[in-house]
Parts: C-alpha cells; sequence; structure tokens
C-alpha cells in the first residue's frame, strides 16, 4: 500500500480521567486540578439482551444481536437497559497546571455520556473518549457525530 | 462451520468463537474511516493512517479465519468494524 508523503502532526496532550475519591486526591496532591463533574446516564444510550435456557440442562446463555438467535427461545426476550456502571456518581477530569486555554486536548475518558457508535438494531453506546478544547474553566467537547460510524483500533 | 468471530461494543473488544480475546479496538488518535488516507488496491480494501504510520484493514469482507491470521502475525493490526457487518456478531461478554 502507497503510504501518503506528508504524516500530520497530531501528537495532542491526553487527559485523565480521575472515577474515584482516592484517585482524585491522589492526582491534586500531585499538582493536578481534578474538575469534578456529576456523572449523569443518558436516556438516548442504550443496549438490549436477551437470556435462552437450554431446556435439558438448564444453561444460560445470552444474546445480544437479532441475527444470531440460532433458533433459540428466550426465557427473557430482548429488553433495552442503559449498560454502564460507573463507580462514582461523579468523575473529575485532572487539569494539569500547565494547560493553557485554547489548547485541544484528549478526554481519554470522557465523563459526559454522549452518544458514540449507533448500530441499527437501535443500540445506542456511549462515547469513550473525545477531543476538547480548555476554555480555562472547563472543556468544549469537539465531537463530530460522523466519526463514530465504524470501530477503529 | 466457519468461525464466528463477536465483538463487544460496551468493551470494544473483538473474540473468537471461544470467547476469547482477539483484540481491544482502541484508536488513540481516534481516527475515523473518513479520516484516514485511501491507499492501492489490494486484496483486502484498506486505508492508511498518517498519524501511525499504519494500515487499517476494513474487515467487512474479510473471512474470521483471515482476520485471526492478520492478528496472530501482528497483534496491533489496526481493524475497522461495522456493527452491521455479516461476518461479525454483536454480543456483550457478560460476565
Amino acid at each position: 500500500m502507497v503510504k501518503p508523503s506528508q504524516p500530520e502532526n497530531d501528537a495532542l496532550r491526553v487527559i485523565q480521567t480521575a472515577r474515584t475519591v482516592d484517585e482524585m486526591n491522589q492526582a491534586a496532591r500531585n499538582g493536578y486540578r481534578p474538575l469534578v463533574k456529576p456523572v449523569i446516564p443518558s436516556a438516548k444510550i442504550r443496549s438490549k439482551f436477551a437470556v435462552y435456557q437450554d431446556p435439558e440442562t438448564g444453561e444460560i446463555s445470552m444474546g445480544s444481536d437479532y441475527r444470531f438467535n440460532g433458533g433459540r427461545v428466550p426465557v427473557i426476550p430482548f429488553s433495552w437497559y442503559y449498560p454502564y456502571t460507573f463507580p462514582n456518581p461523579f468523575a473529575a477530569y485532572l487539569i494539569p497546571p500547565d494547560l493553557h486555554v485554547g489548547e485541544i486536548v484528549i478526554l481519554e475518558d470522557l465523563i459526559e455520556d454522549i452518544e458514540g457508535i449507533h448500530w441499527n438494531q437501535g443500540d445506542v453506546y456511549r462515547l469513550a473518549s473525545c477531543e476538547a478544547e480548555w476554555t480555562g474553566d472547563d472543556f468544549i467537547l469537539l465531537h463530530d457525530e460522523s466519526k463514530t460510524e465504524m470501530l477503529i483500533g | 462451520m466457519p468461525t464466528k468471530l463477536s465483538l463487544d461494543p460496551l468493551r470494544q473488544t473483538l473474540h473468537d468463537s471461544q470467547g476469547r480475546l482477539l483484540k481491544k479496538l482502541h484508536c488513540p488518535k481516534l481516527k475515523s474511516w473518513n479520516q484516514l488516507t485511501p491507499g492501492v488496491a489490494s486484496p483486502v480494501p484498506q486505508k492508511w493512517c498518517e498519524s501511525c504510520d499504519r494500515a487499517v484493514l476494513d474487515t467487512a469482507q474479510m473471512s474470521a479465519a483471515d482476520i485471526m491470521r492478520r492478528l496472530k502475525d501482528d497483534p496491533q493490526t489496526c481493524l475497522a468494524i461495522q456493527l452491521d457487518q455479516k461476518n461479525i456478531e454483536v454480543k456483550v461478554m457478560y460476565g
């Protein structure tokens, strides 16, 4: 395959997220400023599941995809739920002391519930990471919805 | 019966037919398919990531065996996967 001749330089700083009080306080002691935010689940984010049980053995199996039920009869038919769990109802971005206003960064573990991948079966998954601009007080999320049509990695 | 792969969309992990982890799909540069550069014709459709200087394989037309072979040869192989691909079951790996 032919490589492009001018690789772009996009070495953005990565801002980490603390999900526990211990992590936040440890970061504060190390010179970071925890920017604390509530963890608010979005009603738009959802996943589905079904539970199947072998009538002979009693063993359980799960399904997430309408296309692959294999003729099994569910004991719990496809049902919607919010699929994520977090250790606390709050979290914090760890702001380094030298972060300057207008700097573009990568929020590695997004606290806000932003819609990420949409599946044509109705499932909507949260965006895991996002670019953002630092205003001095908070981040402006720079999310482009067109970027989430495929999983890349 | 052909081997089938599973994708856990919550953890963004790819698994073999036995549920064994093949790869965690994570792009540290947050690249999208549209941001990648088309390359020359190849047996496997792919684009080029300028940031990492690597190919990203479009897995939609690949067999499970081919995907697994690529990952065995190079575990850092970058993949692009859509949830409605016919060759991959979307399956949350519940404990």
